[in-house]
């Protein structure tokens, strides 16, 4: 059981720390936030269950935190990727935007 | 270990209240406001005071930052 | 409403202000029997020294050296004399929760007064920001609208909850309310859900009232502004604090409709809304 927990809490630990290193090797605003949240999410996610194999009295609670961030985190992610979208940040490389019209305007 | 904890929320929030006083732009100074109360009820629930740690998470790090979101919408954002 | 009718609840609101400023003035003409100086310690200068304080904590190292028992040194229970947790009962106030018990019972004016503070603050920023023009939001889209849907019941819950256990578990009146300003904010942003002001002052205005008037009710029964006079039950329970259940859950209305109306207040004004 010890063991399963342990190969959980490292791949959550390891998808942690491989987001936090792509915040800092993208370029782009939505590039990082492809980043941050996806990553995060899946070792958020792997490390509740890791705790969960731990303590298995605890699993339900934990099966609650797991689904409130499994909730929380795409629509944060989703509302800050439309703010920097409506204020006008643009991609780092291709400067195509399905969002915007041919003439590159703002619908 | 609690101690080097304590040693790294203690210069990040030093940063971070540095960060608010000299930032030009003032969201900048907002969220970094934020952050620093995050981290003192961080402090506060390692210092086994729960009850201050909510309410510094629920009252600092959520209901100020929108206030002065709201202030910053009304007024200008730069500093001068 | 004009400011010249003769209203019923305006009349009782006066006479029960006049009331608490007699009650507030008494202690002037009479002598009462509450707080009076030991005559042992007439020598006032004894009682903040230095070595005074050093005498207490030598006191406190012979008890603790003597090996005694603890039970006749704290004093708290008439019938028991350990508290146990889920068992004794009858306690002073019945809360779990030290910092409760110390908030809300022995420092109650301490909250009264913050309780004012906040209202104040909050009257200043209506008053202020009422009269200004307001710039419009974004529309949330699809997602935001249906996330938010599903986040803010669960959020007031959880508000509910803490000022609900507030004399069990950390937390209280302060951050439940503050949790739940934060619900409303987030469904006022995401989904445009238009709540009345009328509605949140109705809320405030009737909580400010009772917090007051059990309060006052304290101090025919016990003598003591704040003081409890229902029965307290078992330790740990949900009914087991006397007062403190009922002051609290009604602190946690007024400061989360206060901090909503702030809210609404700082979004778009009171123009758009019924007053």
């Amino acid at each position: 059981m010890i063991f399963i927990a342990i190969i959980f809490i490292f791949i959550g630990v390891l998808f942690s720390f491989l987001g936090s290193l792509g915040i800092l090797r993208m370029k782009d605003t939505y590039n990082r936030l492809q980043t941050s949240t996806k990553a995060t999410t899946l070792g958020a996610f792997s490390t509740i269950i890791g705790v969960g194999f731990l303590n298995p009295s605890w699993f339900f609670k934990l099966i609650l935190i797991a689904f409130f961030i499994l909730i929380t985190s795409p629509i944060a992610s989703h509302s800050l990727a439309r703010a920097s979208h409506k204020t006008g940040i643009k991609l780092e490389e291709n400067q195509f935007d399905a969002l915007n019209n041919e003439n590159g305007e703002k619908k | 270990m609690i101690f080097w904890i304590f040693i790294f929320i203690f210069i990040l929030s030093i940063i971070s209240s540095i960060v608010s006083i000299t930032a030009k732009d003032l969201l900048y100074s907002v969220l970094s406001l934020s952050l620093l109360s995050l981290l003192t009820s961080i402090l506060f629930f390692i210092l086994n005071a729960p009850d201050v740690a909510i309410t510094e998470a629920a009252v600092g790090a959520a209901l100020t930052t929108v206030i002065f979101i709201f202030g910053i919408r009304r007024t200008e954002r730069e500093d001068k | 409403m004009r400011e010249s009718d003769f209203n019923v609840g305006k009349f009782f609101a006066f006479l029960f202000v006049l009331i608490l400023f007699l009650f507030m003035l008494s202690p002037l003409f009479e002598e009462g029997d509450g707080a009076k100086i030991d005559k042992n310690l007439s020598d006032i200068k004894n009682r903040v020294s230095y070595f005074h304080s050093l005498k207490s904590v030598k006191e406190i190292e012979r008890i603790l050296s003597d090996n005694n028992d603890f039970s006749k040194y704290r004093e708290i229970t008439d019938s028991a004399k350990t508290v146990i947790f889920g068992e004794s009962k009858d306690l002073e106030n019945g809360t779990a929760n030290l910092v409760t018990s110390i908030v809300l019972d022995y420092r109650g004016f301490d909250t009264l007064g913050e309780l004012i503070v906040l209202f104040i603050s909050i009257l200043g920023l209506t008053i202020i920001l009422s009269t200004l023009s307001f710039a419009k939001f974004e529309e949330p889209s699809f997602l935001q609208i249906t996330g938010v849907k599903f986040v803010t019941p669960f959020m007031i819950l959880v508000g509910i909850y803490i000022f609900l256990h507030g004399h069990l578990s950390p937390g209280g009146g302060f951050p439940a309310g503050a949790i739940i300003a934060t619900a409303t904010l987030f469904s006022l942003i995401g989904c445009k859900f238009n709540y009345r002001v009328s509605n949140l002052k109705f809320i405030e205005s009737n909580a400010g009232f009772f917090v007051i008037l059990l309060a006052t009710l304290g101090l025919y029964f016990t003598g003591s502004f704040f003081g409890n006079y229902l029965p307290t039950g078992i330790v740990g329970k949900l009914y087991s604090s006397s007062l403190i259940l009922i002051i609290y859950s009604l602190v946690g209305l007024k400061v989360g409709a206060e901090l909503s109306v702030g809210i609404k207040t700082l979004y778009n004004g009171e123009k758009d809304d019924d007053r």
